[in-house]
């Protein structure tokens, strides 16, 4: 006796999802195909091109000769020769002496090819990676024409985008320093390290008074952005700027933003508003206290460092423990301190912070440890 | 027997065969949309690269870094691999290798190639391991360190590594895997984009027959070996498809243990990494979304598409069955641990992720398998018709290739990793997988349902919690 089957509605759908899915699938290779075809032409279009423009830019560098006749940029072609002519641009530490020389050479051949033209057509027209690349370019180039479309996406809501153009409108026109510092306050989308790059470039007096403005101006939120980028400052004016924010801010992140900014700066002078933190009741304050005391630590401290060195948060006895090590530097007397404390903690942090001062003088610069990593055949990875 | 009962056991049988259908349907679909997603974001994300990318930099603004690297047996690749992570390019990072218990040689061979002294500063323990032997410090670079301790499993090596890091930012790495030398740098960034980043995961690639070369630091080419092969596959699907699909509605199930940035802080408050399961990074990766969902905790698990890590697979059957058993009991785990999420107030994460790992991975074996065993017995009986189990089957595979092949076209517009001869052999690698790959791994996740509920102990701990652990809810701070 036969049963019942699967029925027919069941089979028809089963058999349509397999068409379905058949013809997709075939399209997916199909769409593959053409891709790779395509990536295939593109890419030996542009190691052509690549090749090409790496040898003419390069002549900027080494004074060669250049063709009598530049090549054409195709339109496809302008993303590849654009971010070459950025890379050049950006010299390499070895020939930063050379910028004189170099850039001015590299501008010419870029108006000659019309790089200017194009980029500050895609400042309009072009995507946000392409925007960002002009954009780069054309602060390279300072090109003034760029400096109204420059502020304008400086105001994009994109951190990589609106970053690129405060870097552009800055390299084209200095004025817009404090614009840049009121973005860098407003911000926490843009990434410091890149942040860092940009405010290297400004002349230091101009940073003095552009932070200062901004700062000014700030919520707490803020001044602790702004604080991050204070050791880029003269020592003097940073100074102040953090003294500012120590006298108008109570919020105790900011406080700590302060103080941890004006550690690498601290001197004798500091040591009195040091101590009247070390008394506050946060620790996030007490770390940043402790590390400005660390730089003008006296004898008399003693006490308040034993103190803070049997605190109940761990990173606050290891920062007193570090400034007691700081206190005995290399004198050997930091044994006997040591046999006279009584507390468990406050021995352990100093034995910690004892260990990392260790750690941290025989530290090896990065080229150090790649060449350690290379001189091991099995470890060129 | 009635034909009344007849009929209505064939109605069920198709009922059931319907949900089957509709099953595998949803399951691609899900796969479908993830892949979109990545079709979407992908070729922006690499132009963007092109135009911004990210640069050595030296910044002391960059956040610092402890690199965890537990060590269990590993005296072949050990000292190789710490020599590739101290070549990593990042201005402030230490190393911490947690030898954990290893019975070979692994530590003498730290100590000879790294010229190891007893560490003078504090074991700090902030979360509780085994005993921890001795902790050292290499005279040579003194950014690592390596603690000895006894055995309790990797989860275990990382909290003892965690008590001894100084970095806000905790990087979990394999230590028979092979970092890119800007990996910090990549993972790093999206933690300054964007405040609320508790976590970064970063993609995992296939290295094992991979040349290296100096700056890049593999020129992909493919396995020899069929397993192997096969693998490339699934990787290419995890990462390149699925995560980057998930990532941006914060919605990634599990950060690889392999590359996964966290900050400490989390890490801490979510307890450390459990020590009584199999694995520990997808459980971690739940907790944070677990803790942070629990406790209001404005945050984003961020996702890298970079390939930064390359990570040795396994070769022969066995060792994948065992790999892959161990992957699925630890999934069992997972979703039994965090069962209140699933559906609960996580947004996209409750409602698509944990849906998607409960149905479609988790339960994937028992649905899978069974639904074999059931459709096969039911067309013995006459209840079901050959030709659609045909159709069925057909349908299965081809959805199958499909995943695969959006997974191979993310590759090209996106990274265009290997050769196109190499191409060619990862579409009949798609196609072949379907034909004892895929119930092989089947297979060895059932295997792993099933030493989960039956609890079979693991690193001889009888109290292996298994089916009945308590759901993990984050503790309220003062």
């Amino acid at each position: 006796m036969r049963f019942a089957s699967a029925s027919e509605p069941l089979l028809w759908l089963i058999e349509a999802s397999v068409l379905l899915s058949s013809i997709m699938t075939a399209a997916l290779i199909v769409a593959f195909v053409f891709l790779r075809t395509r990536n295939t032409i593109v890419r030996a279009r542009q190691e052509r091109l690549t090749h090409r423009w790496r040898s003419i830019f390069k002549t900027a560098y080494t004074g060669e000769d250049l063709p009598e006749v530049l090549p054409r940029v195709g339109r496809r072609d302008w993303f590849t020769v654009i971010a070459l002519f950025s890379q050049f641009h950006q010299l390499r530490d070895k020939d930063r002496d050379r910028a004189r020389e170099v850039h001015p050479k590299l501008d010419v051949l870029a108006y000659d090819i019309g790089l200017d033209r194009h980029a500050l057509y895609w400042l309009n027209k072009g995507d946000d990676a392409e925007k960002i690349l002009a954009l780069t370019a054309l602060g390279q180039l300072r090109e003034r024409a760029a400096l109204d479309d420059a502020i304008r996406l400086s105001a994009d809501d994109g951190a990589e985008l609106s970053r690129a153009a405060a870097h552009c409108a800055l390299r084209i026109d200095v004025r817009f320093t404090d614009g840049v510092l009121e973005l860098v306050r407003d911000r926490d989308d843009w990434v410091r390290s890149r942040v860092e790059t940009m405010l290297k470039e400004i002349d230091r007096i101009d940073l003095d008074e552009a932070l200062r403005a901004a700062i000014g101006g700030a919520d707490e939120a803020g001044r602790r952005r702004l604080l991050d980028f204070v050791r880029f400052c003269s020592p003097s004016p940073a100074r102040a700027v953090c003294k500012r924010v120590l006298e108008e801010s109570e919020e105790e992140e900011t406080i700590a933003a302060a103080l941890r900014s004006l550690a690498p700066l601290a001197s004798e002078e500091d040591r009195a508003l040091a101590m009247k933190y070390c008394a506050h009741k946060s620790p996030i304050v007490l770390l940043s206290a402790l590390r400005v005391l660390r730089k003008c630590v006296r004898y008399d401290d003693r006490e308040t460092l034993l103190r803070l060195a049997s605190h109940r948060d761990y990173w606050v006895r290891l920062r007193a423990a570090e400034a007691i090590v700081a206190l005995y530097g290399e004198s050997g007397l930091i044994e006997d301190f040591v046999a006279e404390v009584e507390d468990r903690y406050a021995r352990d942090a100093i034995a910690q912070a004892l260990a990392e001062r260790k750690m941290m003088a025989n530290r090896s610069p990065l080229r150090d440890r790649r060449a350690a990593s290379q001189g091991a055949p099995e470890a060129r990875l | 027997m009635s034909v009344d009962f007849h009929a209505t056991m064939g109605a069920v049988v198709v009922f059931i065969e319907t949900g089957l259908f509709f099953y595998f349907l949803v399951i691609n679909g899900y796969y479908a949309f993830t892949g979109s997603v990545a079709l979407f974001r992908l070729p922006g994300f690499v132009k963007m690269h092109l135009a911004d990318p990210v640069r050595r930099s030296n910044s002391t603004l960059d956040r610092p870094v402890t690199m965890l690297v537990p060590a269990f047996n590993e005296r072949e690749i050990i000292v190789t691999s710490v020599r590739s992570m101290l070549a990593l390019e990042y201005v402030n990072f230490e190393i911490v290798v947690i030898n954990d218990g290893s019975t070979d040689d692994t530590l003498e061979r730290l100590h000879e190639a790294f010229d190891l002294e007893p560490y003078e500063g504090i074991y700090r323990v902030e979360l509780p391991t085994e005993e921890v032997r001795e902790v050292y410090q290499s005279r040579l670079h003194p950014e690592l360190r390596v603690i000895d301790k006894a055995n309790g499993g990797k989860g275990d090596a990382l909290n003892a590594g965690i008590n001894l890091s100084r970095y806000p930012l905790l990087f979990t790495a394999d230590a028979d895997s092979y970092y890119h030398r800007q990996t910090l740098q990549w993972m790093v960034e999206p933690f300054q984009r964007d405040r609320r980043t508790v976590v970064v995961g970063g993609a995992v690639a296939v290295g094992n027959a991979s040349t290296p070369v100096d700056d890049k630091p593999f020129s992909p080419s493919l396995p020899k070996n069929m397993m192997q092969l096969f693998q490339v596959l699934e990787y290419l699907r995890a990462f390149l498809a699925t995560r980057m699909g998930f990532a941006p509605f914060n919605a990634l199930g599990i950060v690889s243990g392999a590359c996964g940035l966290w900050r400490r802080d989390i890490i801490i408050a979510c307890e450390g990494f459990r020590t009584d399961t199999i694995w520990e990074d997808m459980e971690m990766t739940l907790r944070v979304h677990n803790y942070c969902i629990n406790t209001g905790q404005p945050y984003r698990i961020a996702f890298s598409p970079f390939p930064v890590c390359w990570t040795d697979v396994p070769a022969s059957p066995k060792v994948l069955y065992n790999q892959r058993k161990g992957w699925h009991r630890h999934l069992s785990e997972c979703v039994m641990i965090h069962r209140k999420l699933l559906f609960g107030n996580g947004g996209v994460f409750s409602w698509v992720t944990m849906p998607y790992l409960v149905f479609f991975e988790w339960l994937a074996p028992v649905v899978v398998i069974g639904g074999v065993i059931f459709s096969l017995l039911m067309a013995a009986l006459g209840y079901l018709d050959w030709n659609t189990q045909w159709w069925l089957l057909g349908l299965v595979f081809m959805l199958a290739m499909f995943g695969s092949i959006i997974s191979i076209l993310l590759d090209e517009i996106s990274f265009t990793a290997y050769r196109l001869s190499q191409v060619w052999v990862l579409f009949a690698a798609a196609l072949l997988e379907n034909f004892g790959y895929r119930q092989f791994v089947m297979v060895a996740n059932l295997s792993g349902l099933l030493a989960w509920i039956f609890r079979r102990p693991i690193r001889g701990n009888t109290k292996y919690p298994g089916l009945f652990v308590a759901p993990w809810v984050p503790k309220r701070r003062d």
